[in-house]
């Protein structure tokens, strides 16, 4: 009986703390909504060549996964585990040169690890004479990741299979709905497991 | 009276138990691996995975390459299939490819969750796109499975590459990425 009495206030001393930790883990989350415009440009050939998304620290929505200051120009994964990312772009390949040619585009999220650019998540669209200069609503849904601490994790996009350049590619919105959401993506801590993942 | 192993004991389960809970429920599988389609206008080909290509799984019994619900509830699905059909073409000629994300496929329960369209012309017989299922909510019964199928619809006026060394399902150029699936459940 001694035992038990003894033992019953650590058990419920540790159970609440156990729970509270783990409720603080469940609320690593960041999320990122911009109107921003940005342009870019597309080579063939290019395809390895990464073109990231400018952020801006007010467009910051919430955050409770990165570490953030005024000095921050990275997102740098704070520790590792797996994750649930996922966006949106508002994006048009504001073009006209597309006609009976190649015309494919990634669109994403990459993590830089040792040096090494790939993407996490991303989808692929490929453009035609009808789709070349329109806005689009491009998803990059839900995908699981783990990612390791020290990553460093941004929006991108990219040139994918391409036969002619493409000069204005445009994120951003149209004339007539300037606050439209241009990017917007989020990114959620599911699990503090530790893992490894070569292959996305 | 208990003895103090048996608290420790109790006191470690619980441990397990709230570890357990913290982690999200869900499932995400991507293919390591391309996947061959065939000239087939006819019968829907197969999209499968391997144990190997298993990111996270808290919820799914999947077994003999199978995707099983283990617990009836409530559950968000989506993912994507990267097609390149690989071949080159007439001006006036298209390839129309339908992508199918089916429960409990051949069984009287069968449903489509989702289905997606794309039709790829004269320039870019040649070019990746993904076929993509936007997230859905469903509610889905203990053993319900998942498969995903690829049907070349009989409207396409030229056959995809049929090399057998050429696979349609792949990355595309500059991406990893092959085709996933997410399945997470939905804690209400």
């Amino acid at each position: 009986m001694k035992n038990e009495s003894f033992l019953k206030p650590y058990y419920l001393i540790l159970a609440l703390f156990i729970c509270g930790f783990m409720h603080s883990q469940s609320y690593l989350y960041f999320l990122y909504e911009s109107s921003a415009n940005q342009y870019f440009r597309f080579h063939p050939g290019a395809s390895k060549k990464m073109l990231y998304v400018n952020m801006d620290r007010n467009d910051i929505v919430f955050n409770s996964i990165f570490n953030i200051d005024e000095s921050t120009s990275k997102l740098i994964i704070p520790s590792s585990g797996f994750y649930e990312i996922s966006g949106y772009y508002h994006f048009n390949l504001n073009t006209g040169n597309v006609k009976n040619s190649r015309a494919g585009i990634n669109l994403g999220f990459v993590q830089i690890k040792s040096g090494i650019e790939e993407y996490i998540a991303s989808t692929r669209v490929s453009y035609t004479e009808n789709t070349q200069n329109m806005y689009s609503d491009i998803y990059i849904h839900p995908t699981i990741v783990y990612l390791e601490e020290g990553v460093v994790i941004a929006p991108a996009v990219s040139t994918g299979l391409l036969d002619k350049p493409i000069v204005n590619g445009h994120i951003g919105c149209e004339k007539n709905n300037k606050d439209c959401i241009s990017l917007k993506w989020s990114l959620k801590k599911i699990s503090n497991e530790t893992n490894s993942q070569k292959y996305f | 009276m208990k003895p103090i192993h048996k608290n420790i004991f109790n006191l470690f389960f619980l441990f397990i138990g709230v570890l357990t809970f913290a982690q999200q429920p869900s499932f995400y599988i991507r293919s390591l691996r391309s996947i061959s389609m065939q000239q087939d206008t006819v019968n829907w080909q197969a999209v499968t995975f391997k144990d190997v290509d298993i990111v996270y799984n808290k919820i799914i019994d999947f077994s003999n390459q199978t995707i099983k619900i283990d617990q009836k509830g409530t559950y968000e699905v989506n993912g994507f299939v990267n097609i390149n059909p690989g071949v080159f073409g007439k001006s006036n000629d298209s390839i129309q490819i339908a992508v199918y994300w089916i429960k409990n496929f051949g069984l009287p329960s069968q449903e489509t969750l989702y289905e997606a369209h794309q039709s790829y012309s004269y320039g870019n017989f040649d070019v990746a796109r993904s076929f993509v299922f936007p997230p859905k909510e469903f509610t889905f019964q203990q053993n319900d499975e998942i498969t995903i199928w690829t049907h070349i619809l009989p409207t396409s006026t030229i056959p995809i590459n049929n090399n057998k060394n050429y696979h349609q399902i792949n990355k595309p150029t500059g991406l990893p990425q092959i085709a996933a699936l997410r399945i997470a459940e939905v804690l209400k």
